[in-house]
């Protein structure tokens, strides 16, 4: 009785802490990986902080949440389609430029506004979205080899 | 002396201690946390030095994503023994 009482209680305290804070790391991530060519951080760090957000998902609402709310297969291809975009951007520079991965259009809007760097801006965009896809489905093949017959 | 070079100093401190409580813990679990709390004051010794891109990495990776995994593995290994 005195058991299920705290089980209880720890489930609000965590739930709620994943609630309070996931909206802080999809935001705080997405914010990384949009001001890479300005700020510190880039593709890789904020891709991993959004993907660290299906962690807390994780831990506040179980396993069964987590699969009804993501498709592995649809990671996965999205996974492959930022790869695709990062080489496509790379191509943009043997067209338009000189070399592969040329910086081309440099001379679109002033220097310290978002869409400022070129083509480096996009190239750092996928970057980011593979690495959020292809960690964010690193997490959950863990958490499912954890936890398929488990009901919580 | 600094201010920062002593809290420097401290924080390395706090690298070395942790870093051998890893490898000298009986308990996984007390391990896989004394790496994490490595993790994290790496990134803070990486912000000292004036490299915030690679302490947001760090954090990231260090911190949340690594003892993740390894508890996730050290649970699975734990239900295999048991079987």
């Amino acid at each position: 009785m005195m058991k299920g009482k705290n089980r209880q209680v720890k489930d609000v305290i965590v739930k709620t802490a994943a609630d309070f804070f996931t909206p802080i790391a999809l935001v705080l991530g997405f914010y990384i990986i949009l001001h890479g060519h300005l700020s510190p951080g880039g593709g890789f760090q904020g891709g991993v902080l959004v993907a660290s957000a299906v962690v807390l998902i994780y831990l506040g609402y179980g396993y069964n949440e987590v699969s009804k709310k993501f498709n592995m297969e649809i990671i996965k291809k999205n996974e492959a389609l930022g790869a695709i975009l990062f080489t496509v951007f790379g191509l943009a520079g043997i067209i338009y430029g000189s070399v592969f991965f040329a910086n081309v259009f440099t001379n679109i809007g002033d220097v310290g506004d978002l869409i400022s760097a070129g083509t480096i801006m996009f190239m750092n965009n996928s970057v980011g979205y593979k690495v959020l896809t292809g960690v964010g489905f690193l997490i959950l093949l863990m958490i499912g080899l954890l936890a398929p017959d488990n009901d919580n | 002396m600094n201010s920062i070079v002593i809290l420097n100093t401290l924080v390395i401190i706090a690298i070395i201690v942790s870093a051998i409580l890893t490898v000298k813990f009986d308990n996984l679990l007390s391990s896989i946390i004394a790496l994490a709390v490595t993790g994290s004051f790496v990134a803070l010794e990486f912000i000292l030095l004036h490299a915030p891109d690679v302490a947001i990495a760090e954090a990231a990776v260090g911190a949340v994503l690594s003892p993740v995994i390894f508890i996730i593995t050290l649970k699975k290994v734990k239900e295999g023994k048991e079987r």
